[in-house]
């Protein structure tokens, strides 16, 4: 039931925490660009320290050691623990495949290539063949996807964040660069507008879309309230502690 | 035929096909998803897949064909054929990314060569046409019986697409052919028992069985599956908890009776977690066919499931 950021003082990391990883830009140091969950209980005694991690990262990377500058939490009961690793043992292989296509993809576009098979806009998706009965055959997430769905209906049971479009704050296209550092790279291309289009983005914007660092807000409150109700982002929210001003 | 040799547990004819022997392999009528492979018109190699007693034709190694043949695949819109050396071409050209070109590689037999794998992989994210699936729903299955217990990572994810694609493409009625993969005497590798449990449990949700228990045998198999992983002493693992919860949606889904014997299992305090979350699926599963015109009206099929979600749920 804490949302922190990481500083000089030695702090916990348990196994399914939500771990942040800070953008690079100079503008706004302390947007979120990227969520994980942490995958091992250990301390780390500075910002950037690197935790073993599950997670949704272009170019589909699963597994792996991340540099952390943020992390959320709740406690979670055994089941709920239990519930998460349900999550991540039963789409792991369907990530692995996804991650062997982008490598199988070598000629491709290198844009499309880090785009492909990540979804920004709804936050998940699941993909469907087309051909007779609708059957699921493999789930896309983004980032702040895997780990909401990791926490929701799908794993421990706890909605943290209001995901009804609705009921997200517009974020401009400069925002969204700062989370999808690939869009950065797209600017200049000739089919931009079509590529963010096929990834929910149609138009100019902004968009209601969930940005990663959501989620420390949502986990920045008691647990009585995470437990009771889903967090409603504000604008501001995509970085941690919120951005109050432009 | 002249000519029989086994590969690996395809059977290989080479020779005369005479139209005798071409109607005892396709019956009256050429499958109408027949793609033909023949040297000229009198030369054939044909390779029978075995799939689980019944044999289904499917005719392999593409060199050339007859104006006949070229009619009998023109349905699937293949390009003419040229005379390739299918080995060189397979070690040198790009990686496919069409449908037809990830069957073309797919369905050659290259023995030195084997993209198998990677061509599965790809094929999971590339739609087929339906004429298209029918060949690829034998070649996928081999492919799983043939590298199912492989120890090779890049392997596994491949069998795991395999499975993944084939219950995608096959119809509900041929879920049963599943139950092979989940013989107790020859246990599936975790990641896989994953796989087939959780396609079997999202082929039912898509498609509501026909009729309570449609699949006996699978049935026994999955129950099985279920309680060897319900255990206090390895449920707490992630894949293990993702076997038994898909294997349990499987059984509810298919209305089997097995259900009701996993039920003093799931009742177990120790498993009050797994219980909760298992609710929660089978009421949107519920939640789904209720909302399905075509589903909603067949009110056994969804008296049948909210009974068992009751007896899940302890009512």
């Amino acid at each position: 039931m804490s949302s922190l950021r990481l500083g000089t003082t030695r702090t916990a990391v348990r196994k399914y925490d939500v771990v942040a990883q800070d953008s690079k830009s100079v503008e706004n140091p302390h947007f979120i660009c990227h969520v994980a969950l942490a995958l091992e209980d250990t301390t780390v005694s500075s910002s950037d320290a690197a935790v073993n991690v599950a997670h949704m990262k272009p170019p589909h990377r699963s597994r792996g050691r991340m540099p952390i500058h943020a992390v959320g939490s709740v406690p979670l009961t055994a089941g709920e623990r239990n519930s998460v690793g349900l999550f991540i043992g039963e789409v792991d292989q369907e990530q692995k495949a996804e991650q062997k296509r982008l490598e199988l993809l070598g000629d491709l576009n290198i844009l499309d290539k880090m785009l492909c098979g990540y979804v920004i806009r709804p936050h998940t998706d699941e993909v469907e063949i087309k051909s007779q009965d609708g059957t699921l055959m493999y789930r896309r997430f983004s980032c702040i996807g895997y780990v909401l769905e990791a926490y929701g209906e799908q794993g421990a049971g706890i909605i943290l964040l209001d995901t009804r479009e609705d009921s997200l704050p517009e974020v401009e296209e400069e925002l969204l660069r700062l989370a999808y550092p690939p869009l950065e790279q797209m600017q200049n291309d000739p089919d931009y507008r079509a590529r963010l289009a096929s990834r929910g983005l149609d138009g100019a914007g902004p968009w209601r879309v969930v940005l990663p660092g959501y989620v420390l807000h949502a986990l920045g409150r008691s647990e009585n309230e995470i437990r009771r109700s889903a967090y409603r982002a504000a604008t501001g929210d995509g970085a941690f502690p919120r951005r109050t001003t432009p | 035929m002249t000519d029989t040799t086994t590969r690996g547990n395809r059977q290989v004819y080479t020779g005369e096909l005479v139209p005798t022997e071409r109607r005892r392999l396709f019956g009256a009528d050429e499958p109408p998803n027949a793609i033909v492979f023949q040297q000229d018109y009198s030369q054939i190699e044909v390779v029978l897949l075995k799939d689980y007693g019944k044999v289904q034709p499917l005719q392999l190694r593409k060199l050339m064909e007859s104006p006949l043949e070229r009619r009998a695949r023109a349905p699937l819109g293949l390009p003419d054929p040229r005379p390739i050396d299918v080995a060189t071409q397979a070690a040198t050209a790009e990686f496919p990314v069409t449908a037809q070109g990830i069957l073309r590689e797919l369905l050659a037999d290259v023995a030195d060569v084997d993209r198998r794998p990677d061509l599965v992989i790809m094929a999971e994210a590339v739609e087929f046409t339906p004429d298209e699936q029918e060949c690829l729903a034998p070649a996928l299955f081999q492919f799983i019986e043939e590298k199912r217990d492989s120890n090779d990572p890049s392997e596994l994810t491949a069998v795991a697409a395999a499975i993944r694609k084939y219950v995608g493409i096959i119809q509900a009625s041929e879920i049963g052919s599943l139950a092979v993969l989940l013989d107790p005497g020859r246990p599936l590798p975790l990641d896989n028992q994953v796989e087939v449990a959780k396609m079997i449990a999202r082929k039912f949700a898509a498609v509501p069985p026909s009729r309570p228990n449609p699949e006996p045998m699978l049935a026994s198999r999955l129950a099985e599956l279920a309680l060897a992983h319900l255990n206090p002493h390895v449920l707490s693992e992630g894949k293990n908890a993702a076997v038994a919860m898909n294997a349990l949606m499987g059984l509810a889904s298919m209305l089997s009776p097995e259900f009701g014997n996993a039920m003093a299992r799931l009742r177990k305090p120790w498993c009050e977690w797994f219980r909760a979350q298992f609710c929660r699926r089978l009421q949107r599963v519920l939640t789904a066919w209720e909302n399905d015109p075509s589903v909603g009206q067949r009110t056994d099929i969804i008296e049948g499931l909210r009974k068992l979600l009751d007896l899940a749920r302890g009512r």
